[in-house]
């Protein structure tokens, strides 16, 4: 092989090819899409961190105003991915925030940026979709006619004259065709990045340009076997019509209908969702248990059982969680005897927690399999390798979102210890902000004792108290105290959560097998390409 | 004579086309995609029935042991019944909310909720339906095969003697566009009927009531295959080249599939914004405070019994601004759901531009999905909760121990529901009727493209050199 000689072909082709108007229109119409799919998305992720940004805050404010532990629920938010702007990937879909609780263990995040439900295509354009869809296409409509056109223009008997070998001339219009294809490809990431950094929107730091780097090398892998491909199907094809439509039906079945077809198939079963019933059907009668232990915890405690003036009559269950408790006015023995009842309860629920989490997990495992078959026929297609990669390098991943959930799950344990450490779990802390030092049982509003009420005066009293001067005296006090910052759960010293983007290169180990087949579907093009170019065949259609 | 003529250009035509191995390749590609659209929509039809079987299982045993006055607490549901055409046009319907949870107590705004869970780790791919078979790979198909109709006769110079027979350019026409609109339309044909039967088979739903809604969406698929056809013979008559004129054809499908569709979409999120979650959660909190503080904090009284000391007055004031409250929170939580309605029929209104995207929209119109389903099932909740409002009332007036302060469940009726006294939500599908009411005019506007095209086309053909 000839340097000089691939060199002048590679100058040729990039020369022929700039001036056609195939590559003018779609060079053109690639870095408009680009500019216009970017600027949505740098909107759509701006939204998404100032949302984030503001849960945060409302998250940082309920945590501070807490009055008791059952109602701190730190509420863990995952940060939405600077790189999504280039590969959206699961970074929308997938929720973005989980609200810790001793009851469960996180599985899944709740809320989401998926934008509007009606929508046409819900936030899953990005440059990514443009590289794979429209230059993918560009580079067969651009490489189909390499070899096909020397044949028909007859220049193909030129260049054996020349004395241009075969493989000289198959190098020469790879590396052309690759060469000018990261013309737009280039104008496009670079108007792109542009776009984003002017917003601020992209931290420039060691890991995201790394990972950025990774992302454009991806691209070019990928842009590199769409040209040898179409280089391939011209070399063995009799004229450039039937090349193309070869390209078209190959494009067609592999690069499309198969990723539909496969992830259709394998998006869910019957099978696997009555399972999942079942399962849930199963926690909840776990679930009733517990109750039902609480109900007889609570009939074996007689302050609990039976109203008296010795228990509380404020308070206030939440309706979203009917383990968050918060009760004032009562007395010592009564705070006592909660206490007593709900460490129990505690104590159950962690273990429904773990059964619960683990019996899920059990039956997830089944949907994964099914998931792992439909990725794995997927993988036929070079388009949908692509977005997989891409996905990796912008930890827009299902594994990144998974990663997320895992560290939710470690700082639930965390945060489960250091209340452990507190010893909250017992004292009535979990469910009052009554002290020994502040208590005030209701009855002393009505200038009486708790012992002064019976069951047969009971209803009277409350009357009294709900009726001026006793209902101004509760409010006031209850206004005083919901200032009270002393009332308030000491959250300085409680656990942090601090979560990273994985590495730059975990992300690239992460994405080595798909790499790894995207280069053996390169190495097995070139293989035929280099099994057609034997001395026997006329290449160049020089013979008439 | 001129028929005979363009009838022996069309049985010539069609022998050449089944002869060769491209339209062997199509037919089987278009023949299986198309009856592959019947099983995953089989299971999804398969899955909401079942879903719609345990919501309304669930909801029979809250009112069994349920009192009138806490029924207004009890979380209603109204579930949208799965979709019969899921496999011919989705319309969206698997991606969009498909339960509609509503309480007539005043303490929370109605809650939007889909079958499709948190759990999949697949990513999302446009679902298998005749449409999307029909966009993509039948318009490629025509492409495919039609590319080279008038090339192929110029290269293998038989052109001159054609026009030379006495059957002219407007028939020879004719016969070529009958040939490949009938060759194409085969395995659509055989395709469809095979998805239909299969879908029929796995769900045992019975497609006779919605036969007419297919005919029509099959009808409107050769419709545009007709227009893809007639887009690639206008080309390939410009065109003198087959390779080039592919690759033109090809050009436009990219337009017209992907670019149009992602244009159209971004433009309208530019054009109709939607107010962010939390902007929509501080007006929401705003009305509250709005309305309490006309009280200074005399609102939220709820004593129970205790409350009869002075006949209930802080709870007339409460129920009042529980009342306004409500009112206003949930006619703004419907604008902001007429304003995500609004922009996706803009974006689709926009995607319009590309005959695909046109004919999806008539589709959907004619069948009685997409938006108008969605539309559709909002309006009819609405009512539902009328009702139901209407209902519980009558319920409690007869009740003299109740307060009848409406709908608090501590001040209403403590009886216990009657047997069947509730009517559980059910969906009434738009006819086909309706669909052709509210499609009409884009009919047109597609009957006028197609009938332009075809001028067009013909006077392409007819004018072009010989060779």
């Amino acid at each position: 092989m000839r340097p000089h000689v691939i060199w002048a072909v590679v100058r040729k082709e990039v020369a022929a090819g700039w001036a056609s108007p195939r590559f003018q229109v779609s060079g053109w119409l690639i870095v408009l899409l680009s500019v216009v799919v970017s600027l949505a998305a740098a909107d759509e992720y701006a939204s998404r961190r100032n949302l984030w940004k503001r849960l945060q805050e409302e998250s940082e404010k309920s945590l501070q105003e807490a009055q008791t532990w059952s109602g701190l629920s730190p509420l863990l938010l995952r940060p939405p991915e600077p790189l999504a702007l280039f590969a959206q990937g699961f970074d929308s879909r997938l929720g973005r925030e989980v609200a810790i609780s001793t009851f469960s263990v996180p599985r899944q995040l709740s809320g989401d940026y998926r934008g509007n439900d009606f929508a046409l295509h819900r936030n899953d354009l990005d440059l990514t979709t443009v590289v794979g869809v429209l230059l993918g296409f560009s580079a067969l409509l651009l490489a189909f006619d390499a070899f096909t056109q020397e044949r028909e223009r007859r220049t193909g008997k030129l260049l054996a004259a020349a004395g241009v070998a075969p493989l000289e001339l198959f190098v020469g219009k790879y590396l052309g065709l690759g060469v000018l294809l990261n013309l737009p490809l280039g104008l496009a990431a670079a108007s792109s990045l542009a776009l984003f950094a002017r917003r601020h929107l992209l931290p420039l730091d060691a890991s995201t340009l790394a990972r950025l780097g990774g992302l454009v090398a991806t691209y070019e892998i990928y842009l590199s076997l769409l040209v040898l491909l179409g280089v391939t199907v011209s070399l063995v094809s009799a004229d450039s019509s039937r090349a193309l439509s070869r390209l078209l039906f190959v494009w067609l079945v592999i690069f499309l209908a198969v990723p539909y077809v496969a992830l259709n198939f394998g998006r869910e079963s019957v099978a696997q969702r009555r399972l999942e019933r079942e399962i849930e059907r199963q926690v909840a009668a776990w679930e009733d248990g517990d109750l039902k232990a609480l109900e007889r915890d609570v009939k074996q405690e007689p302050l609990l059982a039976a109203s008296s003036g010795y228990d509380s009559i404020f308070q206030i269950p939440d309706p979203e969680d009917r383990h968050v408790r918060f009760v004032r006015y009562g007395t010592a023995s009564f705070y006592e005897a909660t206490a007593r009842v709900v460490a129990r309860e505690i104590e159950r629920g962690r273990h429904t927690a773990k059964r619960a989490f683990d019996a899920r997990e059990g039956v997830a495992v089944r949907r994964r399999a099914r998931e792992r078959l439909a990725k794995g026929a997927s993988l036929l297609s070079p388009s949908y390798v692509l977005d997989r990669i891409a996905e990796s390098w912008a930890g827009t991943a299902a594994e990144d979102h998974d990663r997320f959930l895992g560290a939710c799950r470690s700082f639930r344990e965390q945060f489960l210890g250091h209340m452990d450490e507190k010893e909250v779990v017992r004292s009535w802390r979990w469910f009052t902000d009554d002290t020994r030092e502040t208590l005030r049982p209701w009855p002393d509003f009505l200038d009486l004792t708790p012992a002064d009420i019976t069951p047969e005066n009971r209803d009277a009293a409350i009357q009294l108290l709900y009726s001026p001067p006793a209902s101004t005296r509760m409010e006031e006090h209850m206004e005083r105290a919901g200032r009270d910052e002393a009332r308030r759960v000491p959250v300085a010293d409680l656990p942090r959560f601090d979560y990273t983007r994985p590495a730059a290169g975990e992300a690239a180990r992460r994405s080595l097998p798909e790499l790894g087949w995207l280069l053996a579907l390169h190495l097995g093009l070139s293989a035929a390409a280099l099994g057609w170019m034997r001395p026997a065949r006329d290449v160049f259609g020089a013979r008439a | 004579m001129g028929n005979r003529a363009a009838a022996v250009v069309f049985v010539h035509e069609v022998r050449q086309i089944v002869g060769s191995l491209r339209f062997a390749f199509v037919f089987v590609a278009l023949a299986v995609l198309l009856a592959l659209t019947a099983l995953p929509a089989a299971t999804r039809f398969e899955l909401e029935r079942e879903e719609h079987k345990e919501v309304a299982r669930a909801f029979e045993a809250a009112l069994e042991a349920g009192t009138v006055g806490g029924f207004t607490d009890q979380r209603v549901p109204a579930v949208k019944p799965p979709w019969p055409l899921l496999f011919a046009v989705e319309g969206g319907q698997m991606a969009t909310p498909n339960r509609y949870y509503q309480e007539l107590s005043r303490l929370s705004l109605p809650r939007l909720a889909h079958t499709e869970d948190g759990e999949a780790r697949l990513p999302a791919v446009p679902p298998l339906d005749w449409m999307l078979v029909v966009r993509v790979a039948l318009s490629l198909a025509a492409f495919v095969l039609c590319h080279d109709a008038v090339s192929t006769e110029r290269e293998a110079r038989s052109s001159r003697l054609v026009w030379s027979q006495p059957v002219t350019r407007g028939q020879l026409l004719l016969g070529k566009f009958l040939a490949y609109q009938t060759c194409l339309a085969l395995p659509v044909a055989v395709g469809a009927a095979a998805s239909a039967l299969l879908f029929s088979a796995a769900t045992g739903v019975a497609l006779a009531p919605v036969a007419g809604k297919l005919a029509c969406v099959l009808a409107l698929g050769l419709w545009i295959l007709a227009i893809y056809v007639l887009v690639a013979l206008w080309f390939a008559s410009h065109i003198r080249e087959a390779a080039t004129c592919l690759t033109v054809l090809l050009f436009t499908w990219v337009a017209s599939v992907v670019v149009a569709p992602a244009v159209a979409d971004i433009a309208a999120r530019r054009l109709a914004p939607l107010p962010s979650e939390v902007a929509v959660k501080r007006h929401l909190e705003k009305i509250y405070d709005d309305v309490h503080a006309e009280l200074a904090g005399r609102s939220e009284r709820w004593r129970g019994k205790a409350g009869a000391v002075d006949g209930f007055a802080g709870e007339k004031l409460s129920l009042r601004a529980a009342n306004v409250t409500y009112t206003r929170q949930e006619e703004f939580w419907r604008q902001v759901l007429r304003g995500r309605l609004d922009q996706a029929r803009l974006a689709r209104d926009l995607a319009s531009v590309s005959p695909a995207y046109l004919v999806q929209g008539v589709a959907e119109r004619l069948a009685g999905t997409g938006l108008g389903r969605e539309h559709s099932f909002l309006e009819q909740v609405r009512y539902y909760r009328v009702m139901l409002a209407a209902t519980i009332r009558a319920m409690d007036l007869q009740d003299p121990e109740s307060h009848h302060f409406y709908f608090v469940s501590d001040y209403l009726s403590k009886r216990r529901l009657p047997a069947g006294g509730i009517d559980t939500f059910a969906f009434r599908e738009l006819t086909l009727c309706e669909g052709l009411a509210a499609s009409w005019r884009v009919l047109l506007v597609l009957l006028g493209e197609t009938l332009l095209l075809a001028w067009a086309t013909r006077r392409a053909f007819v004018n072009q050199a010989v060779g």
